[in-house]
């Protein structure tokens, strides 16, 4: 979670997140911090200079972290000259909420449209300063806000949008703008693999961060919603329409930006709704209380719900888009890219379940008090839901991302190792789908901890960048790679090699079977040349019959006794072939074929566990011997003369139709005949 | 060519007889349906069949970890629920289930690879086939991929002991990924794998990218390929790259892992190689005319297999089969044209020349520096320890074993020297 003790960090009021000099990505390094660090920091910091902010109340709490954002960025500006921020008055002592003032400024289309329009007045006077006070609001205004202003704007003009992420602090900052470049590349060059390799790790770095804002989000609005059954209906449905118009606009532009400053005021105030609630749920009433204010501040909700569809959508889409989109639209901001998105969003994805998820959360976000949306039970219940839960599934996400991304235990191994082949191994239509590992290592990887990413996110991205271009091949195969596991735990202890033999141990070479020393058979019987084939001809009256095959098999047999002697014994030549059935009765095969036939191969059971059942009296060994030697190889017999063009032995239980014809069974179209497959032999 | 060469090859009857458990594909069947052929071809009086010693625990922790070899060793389908933990930890399951004699199985085919290892040490022969070795994704401590003890790692760490470097060459359709990490740091092995890559494919591991590391840095070399690559293509550029690191690194011996599941029409394969093609690999590793060591591996459409390797005996006794089979037991399993020949792989060839020729690139690139790496040791190689007449008689086993190994070797003694003939009895007895 070093994510976020950065970000709780962040929420101290000291700002020097990003060193250097200014940029406008600087703002969203601060965003993450402010936004994200409310909730979680809020509590921790009470005892610290915010403590004021929290005892004077909500509002008094907002302006306070607008004021800490302000000083953030002024910080950042203005890093040599230390600027410091204290409380701005006018000339009557009276301190301005410097939030509000901003608020109302943008409200008003901004600085420059405010002074056109010779506004500063009602400006004042809606900021709560009373009357006449304009030029001072205004001076204090240029003073304090508009270099945030035109900061924002400048933001908003320059190709910010993937900076949004660069919420982690200088490293990630750095990351950012290899990614960035890595972006470009990607976009110049799609052929070069090592260069888009690095993309995507960075991307899912990136995407790994959005999801944990997807995690935000939905705390929030768990806490939302609660909130929100006080909250006045029509606010509601107004709220949803402001979405709705909100969701055709692309562009990002002044007001926008002035918008997603106060996103930024209503983040905070929403986290800081959630921190009320995890920290002490008795709180409820502050929060109620919270909520009625809410409900009240028409543009405050507004804002409020903007600020949530930002988080959604970020959290969302940014990565599943990837770096193509969210990189070269130069005056697109954050929030935008994820909104031109939105739509494309089903086709793209692969993963059913990951949409469902993001669906989900993405449905919350927009509309928390939809009641087909469901509630999150207590803690204490939530163990008793399924896994199917969407909600369930968030959780899960959560925990296996943000716990378990540090703790590279044996619990974690062992959950992955407990996995086993994919079944589709055993699938006849599947052949080759024999993948366990590569599969196994999309689970493997997040738990590592080694790599920045999270897998799933890193193959959702894959799916979804990618999924209708011929280069999601590409992806799959070059992206991820399986690290050769190093150490004393898995290369071999080589023998110190000093120039010189060692000794091995000669004793154990084997033991001699052939030629044999016991019997001189060459002079016994005669011997065919070696790498001899079969005879074309034979002296049998309907040569290729069954009778002819029988009587050459035992003649060869035979021969083969006599020259190998007692080797024979040893190659249990004895126990081969249909000389197997000698050992079993006409009553037994009947059952054993009875048995394969009526338990046709299945991934669950299988024939052999009646047969097990059925003779006790042979042991496994006996029963598999018979299956291979007698059994297949009858049925194989059988393929050879009548179906030569449907021929499979070696498929365990897998029926072909006529087979099942020999048995008095109509042969069936059955889903287990896959015996037509490519991928099978077609002996001929 | 040389034609005197001495050629032992290792077989085991009790091998046949291991059952994996319904539906799993690896069917070591397959190695009774081999040596039926080769018996069929009457192969066998052109070489020399051992039956392998079964290899002792204390063998088999030469590289795999005591606990791992001692859990193999005492897990049985019947106790298997008493072990999900270490079930789990070692990787045993449905991919490498528990089956009733899993541990001799193991033993005879880790047993028959050291003794060909051991034999060729001794040069007692030139060429020595173990048909029923070349495991190779068996891993230090774990099951991989329906291998659980690698035998090939044993036995070159047993050609280790004669040889300054040793060869490693796969042609399993699979990434030889057990091998490889096993000799990851070493330039004293090189390994070469040709292999599917990409897809999903097991492993997952092989790329031409993983080279190798430390000491063992380029001294790893992936050969990835697509789907469906056909004889012409995988034969040429085997044949440069093998050549290009023969000529290199100037290995003392070969190990040759031939898995089958390489040719068209595997069941979980997904090239399109002939016979043939398989074969004239086998066939251009043997011109070098170094001692080597050839085993079985992957491979599950059995007749294809038990054809393969019979072809591929066949070559390396410098005997060419004729294409029809002639009469056996198994006969039937080769119809209907009961002939060696396999129906071509209707898969198309991913494999796009430009592709190939990258990859081919980029090995010999690699290849290029070992030439220039100043560290690496190519001294003379010193002329193996010959036992020019050995007699088992005469030699004491017991100086060099230790006690465990001492009081197993005992045992064995009464049952190699009093009951040859006595098949079930050992099946039952480990």
């Amino acid at each position: 979670m070093a994510g976020w003790s950065l970000l709780n960090d962040g929420c101290n009021l000291d700002f020097v997140v990003t060193p250097g000099k200014f940029k406008p990505e600087a703002f969203f390094v601060d965003l993450g911090p402010i936004s994200e660090g409310g909730l979680v920091g809020v509590e921790a910091n009470s005892d610290n200079t915010s403590s004021e902010c929290v005892s004077n109340g909500f509002s008094n709490k907002l302006r306070c972290r607008f004021d800490h954002f302000l000083r953030g960025v002024l910080e950042e500006i203005y890093t040599k000259n230390y600027f410091r921020l204290i409380t701005p008055m006018l000339g009557d002592g009276q301190q301005v909420n410097l939030q509000k003032l901003f608020v109302v400024v943008k409200q008003k289309g901004g600085y420059d449209a405010v002074s056109e329009n010779s506004l500063w007045d009602l400006v004042a006077q809606e900021s709560g300063l009373g009357v006449s006070v304009g030029s001072s609001v205004k001076l204090i205004y240029s003073k304090y806000l508009n270099t945030l202003d035109s900061w924002l704007k400048r933001a908003a003009n320059n190709n910010v949008s993937d900076a949004v992420l660069s919420d982690i602090g200088a490293e990630f900052s750095r990351r950012l703008m290899e990614l960035q470049t890595g972006v470009e590349g990607l976009l110049s060059e799609f052929s070069d693999k090592e260069d888009s390799d690095d993309k995507c790790r960075r991307l899912c770095f990136k995407r790994k961060l959005d999801y944990r804002d997807v995690q935000i989000l939905c705390d929030t609005n768990k806490v939302k919603s609660i909130m929100t059954m006080d909250v006045d209906e029509g606010k509601k449905i107004q709220c949803g329409r402001h979405l709705d118009l909100d969701m055709p606009e692309c562009r990002m532009n002044e007001p926008r930006a002035g918008n997603l400053c106060n996103n930024v005021n209503a983040m905070e105030r929403l986290q800081e709704f959630h921190e009320d609630k995890i920290s002490v749920n008795i709180k409820e009433d502050a929060c109620l209380d919270h909520a009625r204010k809410v409900s009240v501040d028409v543009p405050e909700v507004r804002n409020m719900c903007n600020s949530n569809e930002v988080y959604s959508t970020l959290g969302l889409s940014d990565g599943s888009k990837g770096r193509g989109s969210d990189d070269d639209d130069d005056d697109v901001l954050i929030l935008d890219p994820s909104r031109v998105d939105k739509g494309s969003f089903g086709h793209k994805r692969k993963r059913e379940s990951m949409w469902e998820i993001l669906k989900w959360v993405t449905g919350i976000a927009k509309n928390p008090c939809d009641p087909s949306s469901g509630s999150i039970p207590e803690r204490s219940k939530r163990k008793s839901h399924g896994n199917e839960e969407t909600w369930k599934k968030v959780l899960l996400f959560r925990e296996a991302v943000f716990l378990k991304r540090h703790a590279e235990s044996s619990d974690e191994r062992h959950s992955w190792q407990n996995q086993r082949m994919h079944p589709c191994l055993y699938d006849d239509q599947l052949g080759a789908a024999y993948n366990l590992r590569e599969r196994l290592k999309y689970d493997k990887r997040p738990i590592s901890g080694k790599s920045t990413c999270t897998d799933s996110s890193l193959q959702t991205q894959g799916d979804l960048e990618r999924s209708p271009s011929p280069r999601i091949e590409f992806h799959c195969d070059k992206f991820p790679k399986m690290p050769i596991p190093l150490g004393p735990g898995f290369q071999a202890q080589l023998p110190e090699w000093t120039g010189l033999a060692s000794e091995s141990d000669p004793i154990w070479l084997g033991t001699q079977i052939w030629p044999s020393k016991n019997v001189n058979n060459k002079l016994l019987v005669e011997r065919d040349s070696i790498g001899k084939g079969r005879q074309d001809s034979c002296g049998c009256q309907v040569p290729g019959s069954v009778e002819c095959f029988r009587f050459h098999i035992a003649e060869r047999r035979t021969k083969v006794k006599l020259e190998l002697g007692f080797t024979f014994l040893e190659w249990n030549l004895d126990k081969v072939g249909e000389e197997v059935r000698r050992l079993w009765t006409q009553e037994e095969e009947k059952k054993f074929k009875d048995i394969v036939q009526s338990n046709p191969a299945s991934t669950d059971r299988s024939f052999w566990d009646y047969i097990f059942r059925s003779f006790p009296t042979k042991t496994r060994e006996d029963l598999v011997s018979y299956y291979f030697n007698v059994f297949l190889l009858q049925r194989r017999a059988y393929q050879n003369r009548h179906t030569p063009d449907d021929i499979d032995s070696d498929d365990d239980g897998s029926e072909s139709g006529p087979m099942k014809n020999v048995f008095g069974h109509h042969a069936q179209n059955s889903l287990r005949s896959t015996l037509l497959s490519p991928k099978k032999p077609q002996a001929k | 060519m040389r034609s005197k060469d001495r050629i032992s090859y290792f077989y085991d009857g009790d091998v046949g007889s291991v059952y994996f458990g319904p539906n799993h594909p690896m069917k070591p069947h397959r190695l009774c349906m081999t040596h039926h052929l080769v018996l069929s071809y009457k192969l066998h009086d052109k070489m020399e069949i051992y039956r392998p010693h079964k290899a002792y625990p204390v063998e088999l922790a030469q590289f795999h970890s005591v606990d791992y070899v001692d859990f193999l060793h005492r897990i049985t389908p019947d106790t298997q629920h008493l072990f999900s933990n270490e079930l789990a930890k070692y990787n045993l399951g449905e991919d490498c289930p528990v089956f009733d004699n899993l541990f001799e199985f193991c033993q005879i085919y880790a047993g028959g690879t050291i003794d060909a290892a051991r034999r060729l040490n001794n040069q007692l022969c030139d060429i020595a086939i173990n048909w029923a070795g070349g495991l190779h994704h068996a891993k230090k401590c774990e099951a991989s991929g329906f291998c659980y003890i690698n035998d090939l790692v044993l036995g070159i760490l047993e050609l280790l002991k004669y040889h300054a470097r040793v060869l490693y060459i796969d042609i399993d359709v699979h990434h030889g990924d057990g091998v490889e990490e096993a000799f990851y740091f070493t330039d004293r092995v090189m390994t070469v794998s040709f292999h599917k890559y990409g897809d999903l494919f097991f492993p997952g591991t092989g790329d031409v990218k993983e080279m190798g590391e430390k000491e063992g840095k380029f001294y790893a070399i992936n050969v990835p390929l697509k789907d469906g690559i056909d004889d012409t293509s995988f034969t040429r550029l085997f044949k440069t790259i093998i050549s290009k690191v023969v000529e290199i690194y100037a290995p003392g011996v070969i190990v040759l892992q031939c898995g089958a599941d390489s040719l068209a029409g595997d069941r979980l394969g997904c090239f399109n190689l002939s016979i043939d093609g398989h074969a004239e690999c086998v066939r251009f590793v043997k011109k070098f005319n170094l001692p080597l060591l050839v085993t079985g591996g992957g491979g599950y459409t059995k007749e294809n297999v038990a054809r393969c390797w019979a072809v591929e005996t066949g070559v390396l006794l410098d005997t060419e089969l004729p294409n029809e089979i002639p009469e056996n037991d198994y006969i039937k399993y080769f119809g209907p044209d009961y002939s060696l020949k396999i129906p071509s792989g209707h898969i198309e060839n991913l494999n796009s020349k430009s592709y190939l020729s990258s990859i081919k690139m980029q090995v010999l690139e690699n290849l290029r520096c070992i030439q220039h790496a100043p560290s690496v040791q190519m001294q003379e190689v010193p002329p193996d320890f010959y036992i020019p007449e050995f007699d088992e008689d005469e030699l004491n086993p017991d100086e060099r074993i230790n006690q465990r190994t001492q009081d197993k070797h005992i045992q064995r003694d009464d049952e190699y020297y009093e009951g040859d003939n006595d098949h079930d009895h050992h099946m039952d007895d480990v």
